[in-house]
């Protein structure tokens, strides 16, 4: 059920597919040209934040077009719940494909190095952050009113990313090495786990008692 | 007989509008027509009863079940036409029926296969591109392509040509064959209601006016014409509503049998479902 | 078989529709065992709802005139007919003993009784 319900928001976003199947190689690439610098860690956030609000972005403007098709899917047996839920899997996805293009990358080119599990883990957990805390606003008050979020993130994450490769990545790693590897990872999947269990819960309650017009 | 949809203590408001104490059933194998004016309450009552707002009180029962706790398991069972499709009008209509067919555990394939043949849709079609009466015709495509037992519909008919409502008709009539079946349809195109329905329910102002068989309100009311001067403060009472012109009166009445004692010269007919609403509706105005 | 409703009459729908076919059964027009058509079929035919002729089908089986069996049909009872048939003739009898009654009061005599009923029985035709 919830599968059909991700191919949707696949649907929806059909003639933009091409787009974000290759704009997660593209990005590290460029970054590898302009910016080599900010290579590794930086330039695979970069992406998956990209890519995957891009996608997010395309998806809720599809959607928005069509209003009155929520109240369709709605008067089927597709519990509200699971229309939640297939919206996290469809983002989820699209970070675990951004996470085989980086190593698709990483393959062929030399400069690109492979990431270390944590580094896909951390990328997961602030991706998980940000739209944990963004999709349950969402729902609340509608796209309209949202919009801006997408717009702030895109303009803004390059910027951040920059200064935090500067300064900041070095502490970050200083930091957690003190407690072992196992327990990084532990730390690290126990959060992500608690941010989406809260969030699509939060989702479904707001979700659940939208009034469909 | 058992009653397919039970609706009891309906109350929804909003700033301009609310449903009042709506409560009806459906009774089975019936054609049940649900009339109003524009802004009656009809779409709200429909959305109520699909779960698509949240009620304020009463309760929704189909097939002697309660909706809230089991909500999906009874969709399964019912086929609904919205208003204007509510398609994701970029898609191909095999793309939307991708997404929703797998939605229905009794899902029938050659059904729908059939429909969309007698109806002469082409899949591969996006929807954007289909006329107001094929997209009512792909609606229905899904709605019937799930061995649904309850249709429940939103005007399906509005915008429509009258050839393309009388082959909606007859698809309705084909599908009331089946046995076991009932159709619950909101509409201002009374028309299609003389010639079909089995019951009549009025709503008007969020209130249910009546909840009748069409044959008995048909043979309990009468539309009667006559002249001007017989209405006096006493015959005004016997009707419903009143339109006078320079040429006489025309009058709905339940209450034929005193007119006729009163009123000596005047023209008795049948009315239509249309006329008895206006009765109700406009009567209940003053 | 002939029903044709009234549009104009004040008789109420599934009335008309009863009587007539009471008629057909009374005069023969079908015999015991002949199907009747189903309940939508023939309110489609009809142009009136099922849960009319349904009334229709319930009555004229309470009355003895249908037998319907689930899932097979319904079909003219015409076992009961001679005691209907008779039971309209003791009606009809006890209107004559009326009329009668009230000729002999108006010193109306039977001749003149006679020739007004063949009148009106031709006016009836």
């Amino acid at each position: 059920m919830l599968l059909h319900l991700v191919k949707k928001d696949f649907l929806l976003i059909k003639k933009y597919l091409p787009l974000f199947i290759v704009l997660p190689f593209v990005i590290p690439i460029f970054v590898m040209i302009q910016a080599s610098q900010l290579l590794g860690l930086g330039a695979f956030v970069l992406s998956v934040i990209y890519a995957v609000f891009m996608l997010y972005q395309y998806v809720l403007v599809a959607e928005m077009k069509y209003p009155k098709a929520e109240a369709l899917l709605c008067s089927t047996p597709y519990s509200r719940s699971t229309i939640v839920k297939a919206r996290y899997a469809f983002l989820l996805l699209m970070f675990a494909y951004s996470c085989l293009a980086y190593y698709v990358l990483a393959l062929l080119f030399t400069k690109i190095e492979f990431l270390t599990p944590s580094s896909y883990l951390i990328t997961m957990l602030i991706l998980v952050i940000l739209f944990g805390v963004y999709t349950p606003i969402q729902y609340k008050l509608g796209f309209e009113k949202t919009k801006y979020f997408f717009m702030i993130i895109i303009m803004v994450s390059p910027f951040l990313i920059a200064i935090l490769a500067k300064s900041n990545i070095k502490f970050d790693f200083t930091a957690l090495s003190a407690i072992p590897m196992n327990a990084q990872y532990l730390i690290l999947i126990v959060a992500i786990i608690a941010i989406l269990f809260i969030s699509i819960n939060v989702s479904i309650k707001i979700y659940s008692k939208k009034e469909l017009l | 007989m058992n009653n397919v949809l039970e609706v009891s203590g309906l109350n929804k408001s909003y700033d301009e509008f609310a449903l009042s104490d709506v409560s009806f059933s459906l009774q089975e194998e019936c054609i049940t027509g649900f009339i109003g004016i524009n802004g009656a309450g009809k779409t709200t009552t429909i959305r109520a009863i699909l779960g698509l707002v949240m009620r304020n009180s009463g309760t929704i029962k189909l097939f002697g079940k309660d909706m809230d706790k089991h909500g999906p398991e009874l969709k399964n069972r019912i086929g609904f036409v919205l208003d204007d499709g509510c398609f994701y009008d970029d898609l191909t209509m095999k793309e939307m029926k991708s997404i929703i067919a797998p939605a229905y555990s009794s899902w029938n394939e050659r059904d729908y296969k059939t429909y969309m043949e007698r109806f002469t849709l082409c899949p591969r079609q996006k929807i954007s591109t289909l006329s107001k009466g094929m997209r009512m015709k792909f609606a229905l495509t899904l709605a019937l392509s799930h061995q649904a037992d309850l249709l429940i519909m939103d005007e399906p008919t509005s915008g429509l040509d009258p050839l393309m409502r009388s082959q909606f008709i007859n698809i309705l009539t084909d599908y009331m064959k089946q046995g076991g079946k009932s159709v619950f349809f909101s509409t201002h195109i009374t028309s299609d209601l003389d010639k079909i329905a089995d019951m009549i329910i009025l709503i008007n102002n969020g209130k249910i006016l009546f909840d009748e068989e069409k044959d008995t309100l048909i043979d309990t009311h009468r539309l009667v014409k006559g002249d001007n001067k017989d209405l006096t403060a006493q015959t005004r009472k016997l009707f419903l509503n009143i339109r006078e012109t320079g040429f006489g009166f025309t009058g709905i009445t339940n209450k034929l049998f005193q007119v006729q004692k009163s009123i000596k010269d005047i023209l008795v007919e049948r009315p239509t479902i249309e006329d008895i609403m206006l009765g109700y509706v406009e009567g209940g105005r003053k | 078989m002939k029903i044709l409703i009234s549009n104009i009459s004040n008789i109420p729908l599934y009335q008309q529709i009863k009587d007539q076919l009471k008629d057909i059964i009374f005069k023969g027009e079908m015999s015991d065992g002949d199907p009747l058509p189903s309940i939508r079929n023939f309110a489609n035919d009809l142009k009136v709802s099922v849960l009319t002729i349904r009334r229709v089908y319930n009555e004229l089986e309470q009355e003895g005139f249908i037998t319907s069996q689930v899932g097979i049909g319904t079909f003219i009872s015409a076992a009961n007919l001679e005691l209907l048939r008779d039971s309209k003739r003791r009606i009809v009898e006890q209107k004559m003993q009326d009329l009668i009654l009230a000729a002999k009061t108006l010193k109306i005599s039977k001749e003149d009784l006679n020739e007004m009923m063949n009148i009106l029985y031709e006016e009836n035709e």
